[in-house]
């Protein structure tokens, strides 16, 4: 598969819930290694913004590195990988009018197929 | 350093006091979903003491190997379980890779393309509830097993280890001293059960328990059309379903 990158990415507050909520859904899974730093995407995308109004842009989202990355801190069972992509398209699904959020989202789904 | 990190990081440390290597401490920090037997019953066994055996028979008619057995038991059912649903999930995915576009030609053997381009959005969104009832019901039978039998593991398990704690806390003040380093290990272990399938599998979205007709104002041969399509009847992967609605609109 071919992964693509995004470059100049601007995530919206709901999209960093979202992208927590993957997260608890890794660590829920108790499948972390020790190891792991603490906040699996924030070296990525950066801290949550405290606001909900609040847009963050990312200059470069790779997703060879981020399907690298949750490879490398987690195995995760079938069921919590199914349970992450319905999440991914539903973000995908509603940020139909932002083609770049679309494929961000398209993008994640694809790293835990 | 959070809550929840603390928490880990505990709980790691914890094991550590009956474990030879990292490796093994790691194996025990999974022992509440997918770890091997064996590992469970060393958590187990580290509570076994005569006093002990004689305290749960006391309050709860059963002795320790009792516990020991059930309990394992049941994580042996609740493990089977958990493979039950993983595979169906897998299929799940599989079936969504098998996607065929082939429902959009038939789709305009039905309707025309005008017809599609005024109602894009009805049409969205009944590719979206219809997904998001195939994801809440494919496997919902494995759910049901799984989410029942690690009610039963866990329970179990707490009341086992409430019930240490509430030994030790019996025992004379001069006694405590040698069951305080156990009662940090089963508490730990008590908070670190935060139910990880269930709350995998039963965080659903919203969407699934609206009606499937949510936001969709569609002619009902079409809706009757796409609903008993095949695409239609077995998990789909929406992104490209709706791809490819787009593109029959952006068709020249």
């Amino acid at each position: 598969m071919n992964y693509p990158i995004i470059h100049n990415l601007n995530l919206k507050a709901c999209c960093y819930k979202t992208l927590d909520e993957i997260e608890s859904k890794i660590k829920f899974g108790k499948m972390l290694e020790k190891s792991m730093p603490i906040g699996l995407w924030v070296n990525i995308f950066g801290p949550s913004p405290s606001s909900m109004n609040t847009i963050v842009s990312v200059s470069q989202v790779d997703f060879q590195t981020l399907r690298n990355l949750v490879r490398s801190v987690a195995a995760v069972p079938e069921i919590t990988r199914a349970a992450i992509r319905n999440e991914c398209v539903g973000e995908w699904f509603s940020h139909s009018n932002d083609a770049k959020l679309q494929k961000f989202w398209g993008g994640m789904r694809d790293v835990f197929l | 350093m959070s809550f929840f990190n603390m928490k880990y990081f505990l709980v790691t440390l914890l094991f550590l006091f009956h474990s030879t290597s990292a490796a093994h401490a790691d194996q025990e920090n999974n022992f509440l979903a997918y770890d091997k037997i064996e590992n469970l019953q060393k958590i187990i066994d580290q509570f076994d003491d005569d006093k002990f055996n004689a305290y749960l028979i006391e309050m709860s008619h059963y002795c320790f190997k009792d516990y020991r057995i059930a309990i394992c038991n049941m994580f042996v059912e609740y493990r089977n379980n958990l493979s039950k649903v993983n595979f169906c999930a897998q299929k799940s995915s599989e079936l969504q890779k098998d996607y065929n576009g082939q429902w959009v030609d038939d789709l305009l053997n039905l309707v025309n393309r005008e017809y599609i381009i005024n109602n894009t959005d009805n049409f969205k969104n009944l590719f979206y509830n219809i997904n998001n009832k195939q994801y809440r019901y494919f496997c919902i039978e494995n759910e049901k097993d799984v989410v029942f039998s690690e009610v039963y593991y866990i329970l179990t398990m707490k009341k086992f280890l409430n019930l240490f704690i509430s030994y030790a806390e019996s025992v004379p003040e001069s006694e405590r001293k040698l069951y305080s380093k156990k009662v940090i290990i089963a508490s730990s272990i008590i908070d670190s059960m935060a139910n990880p399938p269930v709350q995998n599998i039963l965080n659903r979205q919203l969407g699934s328990y609206l009606n499937i007709m949510h936001n969709v104002d569609l002619q009902p041969n079409v809706i009757e059309y796409i609903l008993n399509h095949p695409t239609f009847s077995k998990p789909f992967d929406l992104i490209k379903t709706i791809g490819d609605l787009n593109a029959v609109i952006n068709r020249k």
